[in-house]
């Protein structure tokens, strides 16, 4: 899926009474199945641009667009209904931080990611993705019985079970040693290319950014 | 994952405070489905209109006592009518009554009450065989005495010699003699009608020979019809503590009137673990389960029958032949000084043993039966609570010959705690309810009312306090839903948006929480039904044991079935205030908030 941005303001009401502009995107690109990593530390709006992108957050102004298989969808004209069902159906999530649900199983948590996509759950899919993750062992465990880098490769398996056109991805490997960092973005890499996804990750270890075909420095793309 | 399976595992997290929502709102659905059903089966059962008789004659007094003791064999008999009453509605009502039968009560053996009543109670083919008969006699004395008495079609008095009547009325009174002697062994009384019935027919072959006097000739033709008349609604039946399931037996037969027979209810039978040839001596009174009682009557009641089980009180009592029951001296009109004397006496007596005279021969042994004792021996003895010094005053009441009982108390002495009646109609039932109201000594009740007035005077009010405490506890348990669900909604705003982030839209969350609140109210409305009919079999088998009948606690009507619909729907309001709580949560803040 093809990601198009142009003119995206978003502000924030800051305590002083005045505004704070947190997003200023004149345009962004993004290929349908291209690999791309936004590069830039904290503070540059990566969070706010990603929750944007995901329907999350309502830009103030400016056009998201996605276009698919001769589909084309301006985000920012659906409601917020509309959007919550878009996303789970197309667009796959993985955050900083895990966010498994606690009382829930890896399998039952990468289910999760299947349940608001009006499709029927796929057992056999999710038993793959965590195969793949290297966690085929520890289907039932809970999120506590797990590591740290165990437990974000099964987010990477729930932000991939919806089979989504387009992964976003915040910070993946941030909490992760350099070892499990590498381990899971190539996971996710692969993950993406096995289902035709494109990917948008965003990340402040340059190292982990410049493996990805693309690189763009936030910086440059948000003018705030 | 579908919701139901999301739901369950956020409340299986939360297993402590579920368990305990849950165990509150089942509270408040269990009182409340109890309080109903017993609130309805209680209506059904005192409030019934199924009793086989429609009026129970008894003394003055409390209406409602007087339907509890011969309904449901409760409390003691708030006194004694005269026999007379009986012989009353046998004549001077007769038309009224389809049915009837006299009670008399007293006695007990190990908590279970004897009922004295007569042997027509039991139906068997000889009795409707004798019954018939007697209808067949009745319409054969209308079809003679009626024109025989009739001006127009007897308009000269004296008769002829040689009209029909005097012929046929002499046949007529023949067979009076037959079937007196038939309907002896169901109640003695049908005999002393067709006696009377029989003298009366003589006096009017008399008068229709001899006499001018119309008068006298209309009202002994009269008398005869009453008499026979009288049979018949002695001899009516069958006989049914419910109706259309008369007596039946599980083993044996009926008592005969004249011998100190008894018929165990099957309950009683099953309880003390009794069979027929069994026997045991009766005591005064209520006596306590498994003693034995220093009062006991000398008189043994032997076991000749067990019938099956009516679903009425019945099944908890031991029925005897009111004929053995007046032979027992305490059963006279002085019992409560006697009883007090016999007790000095037995004090006094304590150092002499003397031997009883003539102890009276169990029935169950009936020979070689005592010889009959001379008349001069008893004559004295006709008033039996003339004896207080007297050790042997059991021994004067009656005398047995071949087994069976003669009663030596005189008729006017006859003492009964009650008749139970059929009527003919609604209007024969309201015919001697009236009738009764004049009179001084009894009266008459409808049980099926007396119980509606009692059901709406005392089990509604009570009931309806009771249920609105359950409404309040589940009112109470509505809002500890809503507490719960609430409190959890603050540690779980990130799992919300998790949710949300995952696809979830907002109304998904809202429908998450409320049918969380839903599966609460349902699991506990579920666990509250079953507890509460619980509760109300508790209350069944107390009411059984205390009145012989329990009630139906198995059966959910439609009220116990809305309360549970309201439970849940209580549960699932409760819920849309966390709902709403959760359908506000922003899903950035929570996301990026660690």
């Amino acid at each position: 899926m093809a990601l198009s941005i142009q003119q995206l303001l978003k502000t924030y009401d800051s305590p002083d009474g005045g505004s704070v502009t947190v997003l200023n995107v004149e345009q962004f690109h993004i290929a349908d199945g291209e690999h791309v990593a936004l590069l830039g530390g904290s503070g540059t709006g990566k969070t706010t641009l990603l929750h944007t992108i995901a329907g999350i957050v309502t830009p103030d102004s400016g056009s998201i667009a996605f276009s698919w298989d001769g589909i084309s969808t301006e985000l920012t004209s659906l409601s917020e209904a509309v959007r919550d069902v878009f996303r789970g159906q197309n667009l796959g999530y993985i955050f900083q931080t895990h966010h498994l649900l606690p009382g829930f199983t890896a399998m039952e948590n990468v289910l999760l990611g299947m349940s608001f996509t009006g499709r029927k759950a796929d057992r056999a899919w999710a038993k793959h993705l965590l195969e793949e993750v290297g966690l085929g062992s520890r289907l039932n465990y809970q999120p506590a019985k797990l590591s740290v880098g165990q437990q974000q490769r099964v987010a990477v398996a729930r932000a991939l079970a919806s089979r989504p056109r387009l992964v976003l991805a915040d910070e993946p490997t941030g909490a992760l040693d350099p070892n499990n960092a590498q381990q899971v973005l190539d996971l996710i890499r692969k993950l993406c290319t096995e289902v035709g996804a494109s990917l948008l990750m965003v990340s402040h270890d340059h190292d982990i950014a410049k493996q990805l075909p693309r690189v763009v420095d936030l910086k440059e793309l948000n003018r705030t | 994952m579908n919701l139901l399976q999301i739901i369950l595992k956020q409340l299986r997290q939360r297993s402590l405070s579920t368990v305990l929502t849950i165990l509150s709102v089942a509270l408040g659905v269990a009182l409340a489905t109890a309080i109903l059903i017993v609130q309805r089966e209680g209506d059904k059962l005192f409030g019934q209109s199924e009793f086989g008789f429609d009026l129970i004659v008894g003394p003055k007094g409390s209406k409602l006592q007087l339907v509890l003791n011969n309904v449901y064999q409760v409390s003691e008999a708030q006194g004694t009518i005269s026999y007379a009453v009986y012989e009353d509605l046998a004549t001077r009502l007769r038309r009224e009554v389809r049915w009837m039968t006299p009670i008399a009560t007293g006695d007990s053996y190990r908590s279970h009450k004897l009922v004295a009543t007569q042997p027509k109670i039991f139906e068997t083919p000889e009795l409707a065989a004798a019954r018939e008969e007697v209808r067949k006699q009745f319409e054969q004395t209308r079809a003679i005495v009626e024109p025989a008495i009739d001006p127009a079609r007897t308009p000269t008095l004296p008769v002829p010699v040689n009209s029909p009547a005097l012929p046929q009325l002499f046949a007529l009174q023949q067979q009076f003699d037959a079937a007196g002697k038939a309907g002896a062994a169901f109640d003695p009384e049908i005999k002393r009608q067709f006696e009377a019935a029989s003298k009366h027919a003589m006096e009017l072959v008399d008068l229709l020979a001899t006499s001018e006097d119309r008068n006298a000739v209309t009202k002994a033709g009269q008398q005869v019809l009453d008499a026979v008349g009288g049979a018949l609604s002695l001899i009516g039946g069958p006989i049914e503590p419910r109706p259309g399931r008369p007596f039946a037996f599980a083993q044996g037969r009926g008592f005969e009137a004249d011998k100190f027979e008894c018929v165990l209810g099957a309950e009683v039978a099953e309880k003390l673990g009794m069979k027929l040839g069994d026997s045991f001596q009766a005591s005064h009174g209520a006596s306590e389960e498994g003693k034995a009682d220093e009062h006991a009557h000398d008189e043994k009641w032997v076991v000749v029958g067990i019938l099956e089980p009516t679903q009425t009180a019945f099944d908890r009592i031991i029925l005897i032949p009111l004929t053995g029951f007046f032979a027992i001296p305490e059963h006279g009109t002085a019992l409560e000084a006697m009883a007090q004397k016999v007790a000095e006496y037995r004090e006094a007596q304590k150092a002499e043993t003397q031997p009883p005279a003539t102890a009276p021969a169990p029935a169950a042994e009936p020979a070689p039966a005592p010889a009959t004792q001379p008349a001069d021996e008893h004559d004295e003895h006709d008033e039996h609570d003339e004896h207080d010094d007297d050790h042997h005053h059991h021994d004067h009441a009656y005398e047995l010959i071949d087994g069976r009982i003669a009663l030596e108390v005189p008729r006017e002495n006859w003492k009964i705690s009650s008749v139970l009646v059929k009527s003919r109609s609604g209007q024969s039932a309201m015919a001697v309810i009236w009738d009764y109201m004049q009179t001084p000594d009894a009266m008459a009740v409808n049980p099926a009312q007396e119980m509606r007035e009692f059901t709406k005077t005392f089990l509604r009010g009570s009931s309806l306090v009771l249920l609105l405490l359950a409404v309040l506890v589940s009112v109470v348990a509505a809002v500890s839903i809503l507490v719960s669900i609430y409190n959890s909604i603050a540690s779980r705003r990130r799992e919300i948006a998790i949710l949300r982030a995952l696809g979830a839209t907002r109304t998904r969350i809202l429908s998450i929480i409320c049918l969380e609140a839903g599966v609460i109210g349902l699991i506990g409305a579920v666990l509250g039904v079953g507890l509460g009919m619980g509760l109300a079999a508790i209350a069944s088998a107390a009411l059984d044991k205390a009145m012989g009948e329990g009630f139906n606690w198995a059966h959910l009507s439609g009220g116990e079935l809305l309360y549970f619909a309201g439970a849940v729907v209580l549960a699932v309001v409760a819920g849309l205030v966390p709902a709403l709580k959760a359908y506000s949560t922003s899903v950035a803040d929570n996301l990026i908030a660690e």
